[in-house]
């Protein structure tokens, strides 16, 4: 899944301006939570006493 | 030397990190993908454990064992779509440790830091304020829908349109890793490719029929709110993403150093955003209610406020009284009397300087 995304690199981050930068961070934040509460899901549903 | 359209490329390159998370296809995508597999894995799993528990209380033992398996089976590939998902995850939080780096690097700079606030705050109450809008659209849309089986029946068949058309698409998916080597493959094959079809025109008639009837009875909703709903249940899920969100951004906000700067809080009211009607939180305090009246009450008694001073006298009290109705015990609060024994002084004064100036007045 590595290689079908992006990868950043800090030589990447130091071309962003801090707008694209804060961007960056809410949208990596964003996901980072929401597949966070996906595990969480998934772990309930193979929970077996659930 | 480089061509402006050469410079241009690498720039584009070097500055597409979050086109690439985010264009179609990208890793959000992908990650919207699983969430709607797993939701569809969660309700099959509620309803097979539902209908095992109902044959266990009949002593349905049979009924209840396949059940059983059927939920095995759900367990298994919410397995596998766990492994998919932590692999995402694990790739995210490397990206993100990378980008949380670069920021305590440029947080250094107390400069820096303090522009870098400013800006997430801005975003962060930006996303607050279309994450509210959208709760509001699917709150409403939810309301509509309760009152109209017809819209019900679409969502059904939304629902099992989209279930069609992913079993089919692993089916497809298989015999393209192992094409068909027997009739009854091939038949398989040509009947998931015919189902797929019959189902995605079907799919589209009906999500046709849900946007159709918003456009017309209720334009104010979102086309691409519609277009993202994919069962009636999934309008409570939404909804509670949309509240997730919302705290999600209302505590990063709080741990900017920029949180309590009223002026960023001022400009970063975008009057352009669909307007989110202001909503008393239900823990609304009395004394905070108590307040809120004395503004509005302010707020409406300097728009009406007469030209010529008044004589200090009880009718004041009462005029404040009729307008913000305030409960005996509201009246006797010491914000109230602290605030009507401004309001006499003010006016003493006010007097007392209109009076000067009559004297005046009359000795030019």
């Amino acid at each position: 899944m590595e290689n079908d995304f992006i990868n950043i690199t800090n030589e990447d981050l130091e071309k962003l301006s801090l707008e694209e930068l804060a961007d960056l961070k809410i949208e990596l934040d964003d996901l980072v939570s929401k597949v966070n509460d996906m595990l969480k899901t998934c772990d309930d549903i193979l929970n077996k006493d659930n | 030397m480089a061509t402006i359209e050469e410079l241009n490329k690498d720039y584009s390159k070097e500055n597409n990190i979050l086109k690439k998370l985010t264009s179609p296809g990208g890793l959000k995508d992908k990650i919207t993908q699983f969430q709607a597999d797993l939701d569809l894995a969660v309700k099959d799993f509620k309803e097979k454990k539902k209908k095992k528990e109902y044959a266990l209380s009949r002593n349905d033992r049979a009924t209840a064992d396949m059940l059983e398996k059927d939920l095995e089976t759900i367990r298994k590939n919410v397995l596998d779509l766990r492994d998919k998902i932590q692999k995402a995850s694990d790739f995210l939080a490397n990206q993100q440790k990378i980008v949380d780096e670069k920021f305590e690097e440029l947080s250094k700079d107390p400069e820096i830091k303090q522009k870098l606030d400013s800006i997430l705050y801005k975003k962060y109450d930006r996303k607050k304020k279309a994450e509210l809008n959208k709760k509001q659209q699917l709150e409403t849309i939810k309301q509509i829908v309760d009152a109209h089986p017809n819209i019900q029946k679409w969502l059904k068949g939304i629902e099992g349109y989209e279930k069609s058309i992913r079993k089919c698409d692993k089916i497809i998916d298989k015999y393209k890793a192992t094409p068909p080597s027997t009739p009854e493959e091939q038949k398989d094959l040509s009947d998931a490719i015919d189902e797929k079809n019959h189902s995605t025109k079907s799919l589209a008639d009906r999500r046709s029929d849900l946007v159709d009837y918003f456009a017309k009875n209720h334009p104010e909703i979102d086309k691409n709110i519609l277009e993202n709903i994919h069962s009636y249940g999934n309008i409570d899920r939404q909804i509670a993403g949309c509240e997730k969100s919302i705290n999600n951004y209302d505590k990063a906000m709080d741990n900017l150093s920029v949180a309590k700067d009223t002026n960023v809080v001022n400009q970063t009211s975008p009057s352009s955003l669909a307007p989110v009607p202001a909503q008393k939180p239900s823990w609304f305090h009395p004394i905070q209610r108590l307040k809120y009246s004395i503004n509005e009450w302010r707020a409406r008694r300097t728009q009406n406020i007469e030209p010529n001073p008044i004589e200090p006298n009880a009718s004041a009290k009462s005029t404040f009284l009729e307008d913000v109705k305030l409960s005996k015990d509201e009246y006797n609060s010491e914000i109230v009397q602290k605030y009507l024994n401004e309001q006499y002084q003010e006016n003493l004064h006010k007097v007392a300087r209109q009076k000067g100036n009559d004297s005046n007045e009359r000795g030019e």
